[in-house]
C-alpha cells in the first residue's frame, strides 16, 4: 500500500487529537483534559481537488499495553513473525470488546501507516511507555516521535534520549502554538519515514502553502473591502420638509456607530471562516464587544495612528519629513509641527477632534423631500484604526491554532498590554510602504480614486499578512 | 433548490455586454446567499476546472467571470425579468425622445402659408442649443483628475448632472410597474457598492442621455421630412438686431463648410440669403412669386445638413464615447469587485481539504467535573496504620521506599516497623504475569487493605482498573490509591480530578481516592 498514511499514537492525553487537529486545521475534534477522550480512529484525508496525497489518522491511547505485549509475547517464536503476530492479535480481539483501545489504533498501522507517537515532554519518562513502544516496534512500521510539551518542557533531554532508542526521527512539536512554517516543516519530516510517500508529500506541502498564500490575500481582500465600506459609510434618513433636522442628528450618529460596529464584526466573522474556525468561542456580550469598542476614540491612538504621525500624513509630508526625521522624534516637536499642519493643511484641529463626520442635509431632486446624511468619516484616524484592529484580530486568530479550545479574547487589558509590547503594524512598514499607504488612506479619507486604492492596499496587506505564519526568530 | 441544479442550463444567457454582465453578477450574489461556502466551492470548482489555464491578468478575471455567469444564469430566470424590464425602460426613454423630437419640429417649423419659417429660430434650436449641450455633456463627462484644478468646476459638473436627461430614469422607474419585484432586489444590492458603481452609474445616465437626444434628433429628422414632403416650406430670416446680409452669408458659410464640396447645392449662396430676408413691419401680406417660393425652398438642403452635422454628429460620438466608457466601467468594476476575488480563486484555486469527512466520535460530550470537597485535595493525611495495609508502587514513582513511606505516615519510628514489609511493584517495567503473581500474593497476605501509591501525572489506565478490580475479587476488602506529585510539584486540581472520574467510573465502593499528597 502506497498511498501516505500516518498514525499518530501514544499514551492516553498527551496531545494527539491536538496535533491532528492543528495540522489539519480541523476544529471540530475532542480535545479535552480527560484521558480516553478519542475513542475511535478518525481519519483525515489531505486531498487536492478530490485526489488524496495524505491521511493523518487520530487514534485512541494504549489502555492495556503490558498485557497485549504478553499475548504477544506468548504467541510468537521468532523476530520474522513479529507483525503476523500483531495482526494475530487483532484478529483475535477485534470486536471481543477486550482490547477495544488497542485493537482500534494498531489497526491503520497494520494497514501501512507510518507511526507518530506522541510524548509530553513536560513530564518524567515512565517505565509504563515501554510497553506501548515494544508493540510498535513490533509492527514493523517506519516511525517518528514528536515531543509535545504541554508544560516547560523540562524533561525534554530525558524524553530524546529515550525516544531515540525506539525511532527513526525525534522531534519537538507544540501542537498549541506551532505557526505555519512550522506545521510545513513537520509534514516535510513525514516524507523521511518512507521513500514512497515523499513525492505526494512533497506536492502536498507545496499545494497547502499555495492554498495558504490564497487564504491571506483572501484576507487581505477581505480587510481592504470593509475598510472602504466603513470609511465610505453614510447613515441615511429621509426627513420630509418639516422635521426639525437637530432632533434626528444624535439619533443618526448612533445608527451611523452601530452600523460600524455591525461592519467590523461582520469582517471578523468571514475573516475566521477563511481559516476555517467553525467552532470559535468568542468572548462576547451584547453590549461590550471583543477589543474595546471602536468608538472609544482614547485607544485611537493605539490601534492607528500617533499624533505625530497623523500630523505628518495631514501635513501630506510623511514621506518626505520622514526621511528626515523619525515620527518618534518629531513627537517631541510636536506643538511646532502641528501648527506647521494647521497652515499647510488647515485641518489639524479636524484631526485631533472627536469629531467623526459631519451631518449633511440634501435636498432630493424632483420631488423634493430631503435626507439628512451622517458620514462618510473624514477622521483621517479612522482608517488607519479599522485595519490596525483588522490586522490584530487576525493575528490573534493566527496564533492559535485548530488545538486550542479556550475563548477567543482580546480583552482590552490585555490587548493594550500585548500591544505595548509587540511592534506597531505602522511601524513594522518601510518608509516607502509607509508613505504608500499614507497616500492610499488619504485617498479613503477624501473619497477619491477609491478603486484604485483598493487594489494599493491589498497589495500593502498580503506581505504583512504572509509574516504572520512565519514563526518569531530568536 | 440543489446548487448543482444551477448549473446545468438548458438556455444560458448570451451576457454580451458588460452592463449585462455586472447585472448578472449582482443577480447571481444575491442568490448564492443561499448557500453554503461548501456548496459554492463544490459546485464553482467544477465549473472551474472547465474553464481552462489559470487567470493571471485583470482581463482573466473579467473573462472568466462572464464565463462563469454565462453558465449559470438562465435566460429564463430572475435576471432576465430584470433585463425585460430594463429594455422596456430604455424603450420609453426612446420613444420620449422621439415624441419630444417631433414637437419641436412641430413647434419650430410650424408654416401657415402666412409667416416665414425664420432660419435663425431654426439654426438656433437644431444647431446652438444642441452644440450647447453638448459641451456642458463633455463637462460632465470630464474625469474628475482633471476637474479638480478648476475651482467651481466639480459643483458645477454636479450640478449639471442633476439636469442631465439620464439622471431622470432613476425617476422614470418608479412610475412603471414592475418596479417592485427583481429591479428593485438589483438596485439595493448595486447601492450596498455605492464606490464600485458610482462610475458606472454616472455613464449609464450619460449614455442613457446620448440615445435620448439620438432618438429626439430622429423624431426630429422626420417629422422635418415628412412636413418637407407634404408641405412647400419657406424660409427666411428676420433679427432685432442690425445684421447684415454677409454676417448671415459668413455664419452659413462657415456652417456649411462640412460639405461644400460634397453637396454643393446646400451651400447658401448670398442671392438666396438676400431673398429671403423679410421684415414683419413690411406688412403681413408679402406677396411672393413662385420662382421666389421655390427659391427660399432650397434652404431645406442647408437646415436637414446642418441639423444631421450639428446636431446628430456629434451626439453621435459622445454616444460612442459613453458606450465605450460604460463599457469599460463596467470591466473595471466587475475586475475590482470584492466577491469576484473570491469567484475566481473557487475557479482557480485547487480544492485543498485537510478536514475529515467524517463525524467525530468521544466518549465525553463534555469534560465532566466532579463536586469534589475543594480542601481535600490539599489536606496532608498522616494517619495511615501501616501495618495493616501493603503498599504497591505503581509504575515504578522515582522514590525510595522510605521516602514512599513517609507519604503515608510520617511518623519515622513507625516507617523503620515497615521496612521490614518492603513495598511492592506493579504496573510500568513489570510484566503483566508478574502482577498477576502480585494479585495472588497479597490476597494470601493477612492485610485485607492494599494502597496505591500513583504517579498523579500520568493519566490513569484500564490496566490499572483491571488490577484493582481483580484485587477487590481475591479477597481485598479496601483499596485505595494515593497520588504523588511529580518531583518539585504539586499534584495540580486538574489530575485530581482525573483520578477522581477514574474512580467513579469504577464504581466499586470499595475504592477510595485518598486526598493530598506528599511533595
Ligand atoms: N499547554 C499545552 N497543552 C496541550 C498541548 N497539547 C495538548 N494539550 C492539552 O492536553 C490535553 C489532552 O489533549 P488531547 O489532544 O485530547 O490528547 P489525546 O492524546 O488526544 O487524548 P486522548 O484522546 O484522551 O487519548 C488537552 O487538555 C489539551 O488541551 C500543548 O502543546 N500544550
Ligand atoms: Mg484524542
Amino acid at each position: 500500500m502506497s498511498e501516505a498514511l500516518f498514525a499518530v499514537v501514544g499514551h492516553p492525553n498527551k496531545g494527539k487529537s491536538s496535533i491532528v487537529a492543528t495540522l489539519t486545521e480541523d476544529d471540530s475534534i475532542a480535545i479535552s483534559g480527560q484521558s480516553g477522550t478519542t475513542t475511535r480512529c478518525r481519519y483525515f484525508p489531505m486531498s487536492v481537488d478530490s485526489q488524496v496525497l495524505y491521511t493523518l489518522v487520530d487514534t485512541p491511547g494504549f489502555q492495556r499495553a503490558r498485557k497485549a505485549l504478553r499475548w504477544l509475547n506468548e504467541h510468537n517464536n521468532s523476530l520474522i513473525e513479529r507483525r503476523a503476530t500483531v495482526a494475530g492479535f487483532l484478529d483475535t480481539y477485534r470486536d471481543t470488546g477486550e482490547y477495544p483501545d488497542e485493537c482500534e489504533l494498531l489497526q491503520p498501522i497494520l494497514n501501512g501507516a507510518g507511526i507518530i507517537y506522541v510524548v509530553d515532554g513536560s513530564v518524567p519518562f515512565g517505565n509504563e511507555y515501554e510497553a506501548e513502544m515494544d508493540i510498535l516496534r513490533w509492527t514493523g512500521q517506519p516511525s517518528l516521535a514528536l515531543i509535545n510539551s504541554q508544560g516547560d518542557g523540562a524533561y525534554e533531554q530525558q524524553w530524546r534520549d529515550v525516544l531515540g532508542q525506539y525511532f527513526q526521527v525525534v522531534r519537538s512539536f507544540n501542537a498549541m502554538s506551532a505557526e505555519f512554517d512550522k506545521r510545513i516543516d513537520l509534514l516535510s519530516t513525514f516524507a523521511l519515514l518512507d521513500d514512497r510517500w515523499r513525492h505526494s508529500l512533497e506536492l502536498a506541502v507545496d499545494r497547502l502553502k499555495g492554498e495558504r498564500q490564497a487564504r491571506n490575500q483572501r484576507a487581505a481582500t477581505i480587510i481592504t473591502t470593509m475598510l472602504i465600506e466603513m470609511v465610505t459609510h453614510v447613515e441615511e434618513q429621509d426627513i420630509g420638509a418639516k422635521i426639525e433636522s437637530k432632533t434626528l442628528e444624535p439619533i443618526l450618529e448612533l445608527q451611523y456607530k452601530n452600523f460600524q460596529r455591525r461592519r467590523e464584526e461582520k469582517g471578523r466573522r468571514n475573516i475566521e471562516k477563511i481559516f476555517d474556525y467553525r467552532q470559535l468561542v468568542r468572548e462576547e456580550s451584547a453590549h461590550t464587544l471583543e477589543l474595546a469598542d471602536l468608538f472609544s476614540m482614547r485607544d485611537w491612538y493605539l490601534w492607528g495612528l500617533n499624533k505625530a504621525q497623523l500630523t505628518l500624513v495631514a501635513a501630506g509630508a510623511s514621506a518626505a519629513a520622514g526621511a528626515v526625521l523619525d515620527a518618534v522624534t518629531l513627537g517631541a516637536s510636536l506643538g511646532a509641527a502641528a501648527l506647521a499642519s494647521s497652515i499647510l493643511g488647515g485641518g489639524a484641529a479636524w484631526f485631533y477632534s472627536d469629531k467623526l463626520a459631519s451631518v449633511r442635509i440634501k435636498q432630493v431632486l424632483p420631488l423634493g423631500g430631503r435626507t439628512i446624511a451622517f458620514g462618510p468619516s473624514r477622521h483621517r484616524n479612522f482608517p488607519y484604526v479599522i485595519l490596525g484592529r483588522a490586522l490584530r484580530h487576525l493575528k490573534v486568530l493566527k496564533q492559535r491554532t485548530h488545538a486550542q479550545r479556550q475563548v477567543l479574547s482580546l480583552t482590552e487589558s490585555e490587548e493594550a498590554q500585548d500591544l505595548q509590547l509587540e511592534e506597531h503594524w505602522y511601524q513594522s512598514l518601510e518608509q516607502e510602504e509607509k508613505s504608500a499607504l499614507d497616500k492610499l488612506m488619504t485617498k479613503l479619507s477624501t473619497g477619491k480614486d477609491i478603486l484604485n486604492a483598493q487594489q494599493g492596499i491589498v497589495k500593502l496587506l498580503e506581505p504583512l499578512i504572509a509574516a504572520m505564519d512565519e514563526s518569531p526568530k530568536q | 433548490m440543489d446548487v448543482s441544479d444551477c448549473t446545468h442550463t438548458l438556455s444560458p444567457a448570451k451576457l454580451s455586454k458588460p452592463l449585462d454582465v455586472v447585472v448578472a453578477l449582482e443577480w447571481q450574489l444575491h442568490e448564492d446567499e443561499r448557500f453554503t461556502a461548501r456548496e459554492l466551492v463544490q459546485r464553482d470548482r467544477a465549473i472551474g476546472l472547465s474553464l481552462g489555464a489559470q487567470p493571471n491578468s485583470p482581463r482573466d478575471y473579467w473573462l472568466w467571470t462572464r464565463d462563469w455567469l454565462r453558465q449559470l444564469t438562465k435566460k429564463d430566470g430572475l435576471l432576465s425579468d430584470a433585463q425585460n424590464w430594463m429594455n422596456t425602460l430604455h424603450k420609453v426613454l426612446l420613444g420620449l425622445g422621439l415624441l419630444l423630437g417631433m414637437l419641436t419640429a412641430l413647434a419650430t417649423f410650424d408654416y401657415d402659408g402666412w409667416q416665414r419659417i425664420n432660419l435663425l429660430v431654426v439654426i438656433a434650436v437644431t444647431c446652438g442649443l444642441q452644440l450647447l449641450l453638448c459641451v456642458l455633456t463633455l463637462v460632465v463627462m470630464l474625469p474628475a483628475r482633471f476637474t479638480r484644478f478648476v475651482p467651481g468646476l466639480p459643483s458645477a459638473q454636479a450640478f449639471l448632472s442633476l439636469l442631465n436627461a439620464g439622471q431622470w430614469t432613476g425617476f422614470i422607474t418608479r412610475l412603471l410597474p414592475g418596479w417592485q419585484t427583481s429591479w428593485k432586489t438589483l438596485s439595493q444590492q448595486m447601492r450596498r457598492r455605492e464606490y464600485l458603481y458610482s462610475d458606472v452609474k454616472k455613464w449609464i445616465f450619460l449614455w442613457q442621455a446620448q440615445r435620448l437626444a439620438l432618438a429626439y434628433h430622429a423624431g426630429l429628422l422626420l417629422t422635418l421630412l415628412l412636413l418637407i414632403s407634404f408641405q412647400d416650406l419657406a424660409f427666411g430670416w428676420s433679427s432685432t438686431l442690425t445684421l447684415e446680409t454677409e454676417s448671415i452669408h459668413r455664419l452659413t458659410r462657415w456652417m456649411a463648410w462640412p460639405w461644400h464640396n460634397i453637396v454643393p447645392q446646400a451651400v447658401p449662396d448670398l442671392g438666396l440669403i438676400d431673398a429671403s430676408r423679410y421684415f414683419r413691419i413690411q406688412g403681413q401680406v408679402q406677396a411672393i412669386n413662385v420662382e421666389e417660393a421655390q427659391k427660399l425652398g432650397f434652404w431645406w438642403q442647408f437646415i436637414i445638413l446642418s441639423i444631421l452635422f450639428y446636431g446628430v454628429f456629434p451626439r453621435f460620438i459622445l454616444w460612442a464615447i459613453c458606450k465605450r466608457q460604460l463599457r469599460q466601467q463596467c470591466r473595471l468594476a466587475i475586475i475590482s469587485h470584492p466577491e469576484v476575488e473570491r469567484i475566481v480563486s473557487r475557479l482557480s484555486a485547487r480544492s485543498v481539504s485537510t478536514r475529515s469527512l467524517e463525524p467525530g466520535e468521544t466518549r465525553f460530550d463534555k469534560t465532566q467535573d466532579l463536586a469534589l470537597d475543594s480542601l481535600s485535595r490539599n489536606r496532608q493525611f498522616k494517619s495511615l496504620d501501616l501495618s495493616s495495609i501493603d503498599i504497591i508502587n505503581w509504575a515504578q514513582i522515582d522514590m525510595s521506599d522510605g521516602e514512599l513511606l513517609q507519604l503515608f505516615n510520617q511518623d519515622p519510628e513507625i516507617s523503620e516497623a515497615h521496612a521490614a514489609k518492603p513495598i511492592a511493584r506493579a504496573g510500568g517495567i513489570c510484566t503483566h504475569a508478574e502482577d498477576e503473581q502480585l494479585i495472588k500474593k497479597l490476597s494470601a497476605g493477612a492485610c485485607s487493605h492494599t494502597v496505591f501509591a500513583l504517579k498523579s501525572w500520568e493519566p490513569p489506565l484500564a490496566e490499572l482498573g483491571d488490577f484493582i478490580k481483580a484485587l477487590l475479587r481475591a479477597n481485598i476488602e479496601q483499596v485505595s490509591l494515593l497520588l504523588v506529585a511529580p518531583p518539585g510539584k504539586k499534584v495540580t486540581g486538574n489530575n485530581y480530578q482525573e483520578w477522581a472520574r477514574f474512580v467513579a467510573a469504577l464504581g466499586e465502593p470499595a475504592l477510595t481516592l485518598l486526598p493530598g499528597s506528599g511533595e
